[in-house]
């Protein structure tokens, strides 16, 4: 089952473009990364299935409903990390986890204790009074404490120290488990990389590529350095780049199956040889150029 | 609660002051001019009774704080949320937008009835406590019927300014220009006959301090509706935190 399934959704601001034509199927219990670098269309995509943005054209679904007209319906089961975390200042976190719970009917009030202790959010402090870190940590266990099906998440690092996105990748590694389907949107590939199945690349609003994310790395681009005994004559197989002496030794980059290229090197008499996984930042500007 | 404050306060004040103005209305009556008396509903001669006493500042100063305090918290009551951005808190959780504004409209309709309910029970007190001769009740029920509805009209007004125009940060400049132009449209048309039309653009001509009309008050409450509806309109099709 699509846990989101959109068909040519278009938001446009005036004569600008937020996003255009984009098609996505999301399968249930997938964790689905969002990749694009600011204001390439991220958040106006989901703000679109929030409903907080009303789509120019095309169609979405979310949980199978619509969003045009079953925006309250979804809303009941969906999770939702907005990237800038903007609360009612009078309030403490416990009185907006409170007033949050209001809203479902299925709240655990003892996961907002465990999960306060996990992040070390002090439950008590007025919300005026929170760095942003632990407002966005409010906002996450906001996120979960209903037990959501689908959980969206926008920039949802950002503000965190490396500690406390450690924890956060195992909470939302621990909730994947259980079900639910998450869709990770950033412009940090390496959070992407670490966590989701499969991605998404949006640029100018428009889908560059959706991938697994094994596929984007294999079908990139490689860093290679071999080192002879001394500089000889090569037949270089096609995919190699650049390639580059410096004494003995042969740096270049390659494009193509890594098959081939174990093959080739089965044949050179190397003394060492040093192949480089590209990050996905390579991949991201590769989808770029 | 503090326009609540002001409104209480100033009622405290001008019943107190009442035993020694009664006698000095009609001598103070001569010296004001008769269009501006008109005007600012300033009929002296009916000092002697309280009720002709007190619609002279209730018409003029009491009506236009509470009417002030109705628009500009109509004004705030949903675009508050959409300049803290807490929105979108709101707009993410499984309600509805339709539940959100109605429950927007209920608290509105709630603080302008505790206000006026407030300012409406000091003055009861006060009268019991300064005022030794008869009072003309009716009067002042009646012109305290119209002026709530005038500020739940005020508050509608407010609540559909805030809707309809966009990037305001700060309502109370268009607000206090509202009630103030519309009172003087009132005060304008009140003094000068051949401009008595203008008064009729004016909500004040229809629900003043002496006459009490139903059909008035129905047509009031009609147009609040109209602006509610209208504001709730834009709002559903509104694109939140664009």
């Amino acid at each position: 089952m699509n846990i989101i399934e959109t068909s040519d959704l278009c938001k446009n601001y005036g004569n600008d473009v937020g996003i255009k034509n984009i098609n996505l199927e999301i399968k249930e219990g997938e964790i689905f990364g969002f990749i694009g670098p600011n204001g390439a269309g991220k958040s106006t995509f989901i703000r679109t299935l929030l409903g907080l943005l009303h789509p120019s054209s095309g169609t979405a679904k979310v949980l199978g409903y619509n969003i045009n007209n079953k925006s309250e319906e979804i809303r009941k089961k969906l999770g939702y990390l907005p990237s800038e975390v903007n609360y009612y200042d009078g309030m403490s976190s416990r009185e907006l986890l409170e007033y949050h719970s209001g809203f479902y009917d299925n709240v655990d009030m003892k996961k907002i204790r465990t999960l306060s202790e996990i992040f070390e959010l002090d439950l008590d402090r007025k919300i005026e009074e929170l760095s942003f870190g632990n407002k966005k940590k409010c906002a996450i266990i906001q996120s979960v404490i209903h037990e959501p099906d689908l959980l969206i998440l926008d920039e949802p690092t950002s503000g965190l120290d490396p500690l406390m996105q450690n924890r956060f990748f195992e909470l939302l590694e621990e909730e994947n488990k259980k079900g639910t389907t998450i869709f990770f949107s950033s412009h940090i590939l390496a959070e992407v990389q670490r966590l989701c199945n499969r991605a998404a690349v949006i640029r100018k609003g428009e889908i560059s590529a959706v991938e697994d994310i094994l596929s984007l790395l294999e079908k990139q681009m490689k860093k290679a350095r071999f080192v002879f005994k001394e500089k000889k004559e090569l037949t270089f197989i096609s995919g190699v780049q650049n390639p580059t002496w410096t004494n003995n030794k042969l740096t270049f980059d390659y494009i193509g199956p890594v098959k081939e290229l174990i093959q080739w090197m089965n044949q050179l008499e190397l003394q060492d040889a040093v192949l480089e996984e590209p990050d996905l930042e390579t991949i991201f500007m590769n989808y770029y150029q | 609660m503090i326009w609540t404050g002001i409104a209480v306060g100033f009622t405290i004040m001008i019943i107190s002051l009442y035993p020694s103005f009664k006698d000095m209305g009609i001598e103070m009556g001569k010296a004001i001019p008769k269009e501006m008396a008109k005007a600012f509903n300033m009929d002296m001669s009916s000092w002697q009774e309280v009720s002709g006493y007190y619609k002279t500042y209730f018409g003029f100063h009491i009506i236009i704080i509470l009417s002030i305090f109705a628009c500009s918290f109509g004004a705030s009551i949903v675009s508050k949320e959409e300049k803290d951005r807490t929105s979108e808190f709101l707009l993410t959780k499984p309600i509805s937008r339709k539940a959100i504004f109605l429950t927007k409209v209920l608290a509105l309709m709630c603080y302008i009835s505790f206000s006026f309910l407030a300012q409406t029970m000091i003055l009861v007190l006060m009268i019991f406590a300064v005022v030794s001769n008869d009072v003309n009740w009716n009067h002042i029920i009646e012109m305290h019927i119209n002026g709530y509805v005038l500020c739940l009209f005020f508050g509608a007004a407010g609540l559909l300014l805030s809707q309809a125009v966009m990037g305001v940060k700060n309502y109370m400049g268009p607000v206090v220009g509202i009630v103030m132009g519309t009172y003087f449209l009132h005060a304008i048309g009140s003094a000068i006959d051949d401009a008595n039309w203008i008064s009729k653009c004016s909500p004040f001509h229809y629900l003043g301090v002496d006459d009490f009309s139903p059909l008035s008050i129905l047509i009031i409450m009609l147009l609040a509706l109209i602006f509610l509806y209208t504001g709730f309109n834009i709002f559903k099709r509104k694109d939140i935190g664009a």
